[in-house]
């Protein structure tokens, strides 16, 4: 059953060529037999054809196309340039870049970037001492002498044996005091005399004479043993 | 894809204003004609068509040729034409990237006397070519912007109904029935009188 209405889509189909050739000849008949469908196709292809026409005589001359493609260069190359530009200067890019950041993130870098630039100024100003702007002069005052003290100092080591066991001994008869055999005196002289030499074979005499002893004494005690020295 | 074709393209990936000049060469004049009857004014014309152009070249190192160059340069003119209607962004031109129409044509004030000035063989042809072309420019102002590209990438273009649905981001429903309504329109706004048989047969590949 023929439809005029439902023929009308299937007409711009054809119009525009979307059918295959096989679906066009049954379609073609059918329009053809039909006088309103049949006047509906012709108009529409006659619209296609006065618009096609049309198309071709609007086209500009063609002495127009050197001039329309000098423009279309002209506006690449100027177009061109800043691109290359931009390219060049990384210190431009990089700061003009756009980082998709979260709001925290960005939040938190903007504070550790406000916080080291605080740092590192706040120490460059401590550190740097005010430098006295220097003046070249020449003096002309005689140099004046001034006496100045000198500190001097020796350090005098003397290594000091205690025995240790005739200390002890000693203490102990401090402590419980042995009645002592009756000595003479000749006896009691030979004894000191004889510590005198052991003390002389323990210690070596140094000459003072022209030592002057410092206002500040170091005297520095070393416990050591007499065996220590082998 | 020609191997010349492939190699200016990746000299124009490269930033070579020259290459791309001359890869443009090649389809300059049908992004004209269509930005042409899309705008339906000459300088607004240069202006779209100059503009794909620039867009084109801006967009190209993404370019990876899973498509034809042109399919690619298709899709950034469409993209290109509806955001100029959205936009109007472009009437005020700049002086310096107009080609000088005015110097070529006789009548400045009418630069459609300038494209049919040196076609046209005679006085009276002349005249019915430029009141045809008149007509036709008139009748596309009474489609819509959609129409209007929906029919010039079918008409002109060739494109099928699911590549202009893709485009436009639309079902096929809804690209026949604005190409179903535009050729109305023309027609009326044309007073066109139905066409020969032979003709319709012709355009329906049926001429044999």
């Amino acid at each position: 059953m023929h439809d005029c209405r439902k023929l009308e889509n299937r007409m711009v189909d054809l119009a525009f060529d979307e059918l295959l050739v096989d679906e066009k000849r049954p379609l073609l008949v059918e329009i053809e037999n039909c006088a309103h469908c049949l006047d509906e196709y012709r108009s529409m292809t006659e619209t296609l054809r006065l618009f096609d026409q049309s198309v071709e005589a609007s086209m500009p001359v063609e002495s127009y196309w050197p001039q329309h493609h000098a423009a279309l260069y002209q506006r690449l190359e100027s177009f061109a340039q800043p691109v290359k530009s931009k390219r060049d200067s990384f210190w431009k890019r990089l700061l003009t870049a756009k980082l998709p950041l979260p709001v925290p993130v960005a939040a938190a870098l903007a504070l550790v970037l406000l916080a080291s630039s605080f740092l590192a100024l706040r120490s460059s100003t401590a550190s740097a001492t005010p430098i006295a702007p220097q003046t070249l002069s020449v003096s002309t005052a005689t140099p004046r002498i001034v006496e100045v003290p000198v500190v001097r100092e020796k350090i005098v080591t003397r290594t000091v044996y205690v025995d240790k066991k005739g200390r002890e001994i000693n203490n102990t008869r401090r402590l419980a005091p042995m009645p002592l055999p009756a000595r003479d005196e000749s006896a009691l002289t030979a004894s000191n005399s004889d510590r005198g030499r052991r003390q002389d074979k323990l210690f070596t005499r140094v000459n003072l004479t022209d030592f002057q002893p410092p206002e500040e004494l170091k005297i520095r005690i070393i416990k050591r043993r007499s065996s220590d020295e082998n | 894809m020609n191997l010349n074709e492939y190699q200016l393209i990746k000299s124009a990936q490269a930033g070579d204003c020259e290459a791309f000049s001359r890869l443009a060469y090649g389809f300059e004049r049908r992004i004209y004609s269509l930005a042409l009857h899309y705008t339906r004014n000459p300088h607004d014309a240069e202006d779209l068509s100059q503009e794909v152009w620039l867009k084109a070249f801006q967009a190209l190192p993404a370019f990876r040729g899973e498509a034809s160059f042109y399919t690619w340069l298709r899709q950034i003119m469409v993209n290109t034409f509806l955001n100029h209607r959205r936009g109007e962004s472009l009437r005020h031109r700049e002086a310096s990237s107009h080609v000088s129409f005015e110097d070529a044509v006789t009548d400045s004030n009418d630069t459609l006397s300038f494209m049919l000035g040196e076609r046209a063989r005679g006085v009276e042809e002349d005249y019915e070519r430029k009141i045809l072309v008149e007509g036709v420019m008139q009748a596309l102002g009474e489609l819509t912007p959609q129409q209007r590209l929906i029919f010039l990438l079918k008409h002109r273009e060739g494109m099928t109904y699911e590549e202009i649905s893709k485009a436009f981001d639309c079902s096929i429903g809804t690209v026949k029935k604005s190409l179903f309504r535009a050729v109305a329109k023309l027609r009326q706004q044309l007073g066109i009188t139905p066409a020969p048989l032979e003709y319709a047969q012709c355009v329906a590949g049926l001429d044999s």
